[in-house]
């Protein structure tokens, strides 16, 4: 089933110059797919994230999400941001729990659901901490806990684990793929790095730079859990690069794989 | 970590004491070249008016304690009050265009007025007495408060109000979950600046307004009474609570909100 259906969409920003950031985009996501776009930066990935939260509203063309134009943000449609956005005045079970009360949820529902989140994704013990005492990956953590705490049919992400080292990345990145098979939520994850594409994506949507178009539509077709040095991420990733713009063939790549 | 981190604590206390010993001997070196023309009172005189006073002598008609706690009081109050409805204020004019375009240009303009040139329309208002001293200390504390908190309010991170609407917050609850948090740095440096502002107007506000005790009053009379190291005593007095002030009271709150607040990198 189609959760959301992008057509022909642009969007020009208005500023001292116009700005096309988005021109005749057209995509599908289906409901429970994990679904990343892949490009380079200043392409408008953001933007497409920013449209499906209904940040902000298409120049041209439609959006539907469950079959209904999109016309504000609401909290079927929660966003991971890239660099977490969390209140540093608040705890991390206090950031959890005020995106559930501002949603106007029931305290006995908040009270049960934080707990059950933070132990999801690996913050027990650190309920009373703040912000400023985490590091960037347990942020990032918090604020996966928040989206879903709203409840979202998906999850926007936003390069989240794109400020992160390798190590911490690869973990988060494991899991949010083991939170994503256990709640079977949508996920819209946006990156510009091709191996954490491979790696996550059911289907890699590729982007071009300004105007953003989608270039390729490619199925993974691989199946889980994958190995990150396998073959078949290997081949997956060059087929990404190769459809990149500014993409030169490189001997070396080609002759690793034999 | 060089300098001040590693100086033994003799040094520390070198240098704090060095520029209090310095000050006291230029002070004295002026009162003792003035001395022939003027019964300019030097630290030494001071220091006994001060041990006389504090052991209870009256300075008219009051104690000195009383005419620091009228002070206090005063300035308290008043304080309170100011910055109560400088927070009021800023909180209509964070929640609403309307109230932003009609209150704001006033808080503005309020700022620039020094709180000593309300003198004649306090006496206008109240008389001669302690409301119109109030008065001035609630002018002189709501503009810094109600500046800075709109401020505060106004602060807020896109990428924190999109939470709200994301969440499908209602304005309300933005605005108390996001922006009032949000603004308490800026609130704090507002109270700080609204506190101090009118610590200093209690003390002119009492010379003028003629109120029978407080710190600011037994100087301006030291005129009449000729003595000069009583006055001396109370401008301390009114120097150690600016210290408090400035020391105890906001900075530690302060610089701990804006740790937590994350608006410094915690290290």
């Amino acid at each position: 089933m189609t959760l959301i259906e992008m057509r022909d969409v642009g969007v020009t920003y208005n500023g001292s110059e116009a700005v096309q950031a988005l021109d005749g985009v057209d995509l599908a996501v289906r409901e429970g797919e994990f679904l990343c776009v892949l490009g380079p930066s200043g392409c408008g990935k953001t933007t497409l994230l920013n449209l499906v939260a209904g940040f902000i509203m298409p120049t041209t063309g439609s959006i539907r999400f469950d079959g209904r134009p999109i016309r504000e943000p609401g909290p079927d449609r929660a966003v991971v941001f890239q660099d977490a956005a969390l209140f540093p005045w608040l705890s991390v079970a206090g950031n959890v729990d005020v995106a559930m009360r501002m949603a106007g949820r029931p305290k006995h529902e908040r009270v049960q659901t934080i707990h059950r989140l933070i132990e999801m994704v690996g913050l027990e013990g650190f309920e009373n901490a703040h912000p400023h005492e985490l590091s960037g990956g347990m942020r990032q953590r918090v604020a996966i806990a928040r989206a879903l705490a709203l409840q979202p049919r998906v999850l926007l992400m936003d390069e989240p684990f794109g400020a992160l080292d390798a190590q911490t990345r690869e973990r988060l990145q494991d899991e949010l793929l083991e939170i994503w098979e256990r709640t079977k939520k949508t996920v819209l994850f946006v990156t510009h790095n091709v191996a954490e594409a491979a790696y996550l994506g059911d289907r890699i949507v590729v982007l071009s730079s300004r105007p953003g178009t989608v270039i390729a539509q490619i199925n993974a077709g691989l199946p889980r859990p994958r190995e990150r040095l396998s073959d078949g991420i290997r081949d997956l990733e060059l087929e990404l690069m190769r459809t990149l713009p500014g993409y030169k063939e490189q001997p070396t790549l080609t002759t690793e794989r034999t | 970590m060089t300098g001040r981190g590693t100086q033994s604590w003799p040094r520390t206390v070198l240098w704090t004491a060095a520029p209090a010993v310095l000050g006291l001997l230029l002070w004295a070196a002026v009162a003792a070249v003035v001395r022939p023309r003027a019964p300019l009172p030097g630290p030494v005189e001071t220091a006994g008016r001060l041990v006389e006073l504090l052991s209870g002598q009256p300075l008219l008609d009051h104690t000195i304690f009383t005419h620091a706690v009228a002070s206090l009081a005063r300035w308290i109050v008043g304080f309170l009050i100011g910055a109560t409805v400088g927070m009021a204020v800023a909180t209509l004019i964070g929640w609403s265009r309307v109230a932003e375009r009609l209150l704001m240009p006033m808080v503005y303009v309020a700022q620039l007025i020094p709180g000593l040139a309300w003198i004649p329309i306090a006496i206008l208002l109240f008389g001669i007495g302690n409301t119109a001293t109030v008065f001035m200390i609630v002018l002189t504390a709501l503009s810094p408060v109600a500046v800075n908190m709109v401020a505060g309010l106004k602060s807020a991170s896109e990428d924190h109000l999109r939470v709200a609407r994301m969440a499908g917050a209602r304005a309300r609850d933005t605005f108390r979950h996001v922006l009032l948090p949000g603004s308490i740095p800026h609130l704090l440096s507002g109270l700080r600046v609204g506190l101090g502002n009118s610590w200093r107007v209690v003390v002119a506000a009492e010379m003028v307004v003629g109120t029978g005790t407080g710190l600011g009053y037994s100087i301006i009379q030291s005129r009449w009474t000729l003595d000069y190291s009583s006055a001396f005593v109370c401008i301390i007095l009114i120097c150690v609570v600016g210290l408090l002030i400035e020391y105890l009271g906001f900075a530690k709150l302060e610089e701990a909100t804006i740790r937590r607040w994350g608006m410094v990198q915690a290290s």
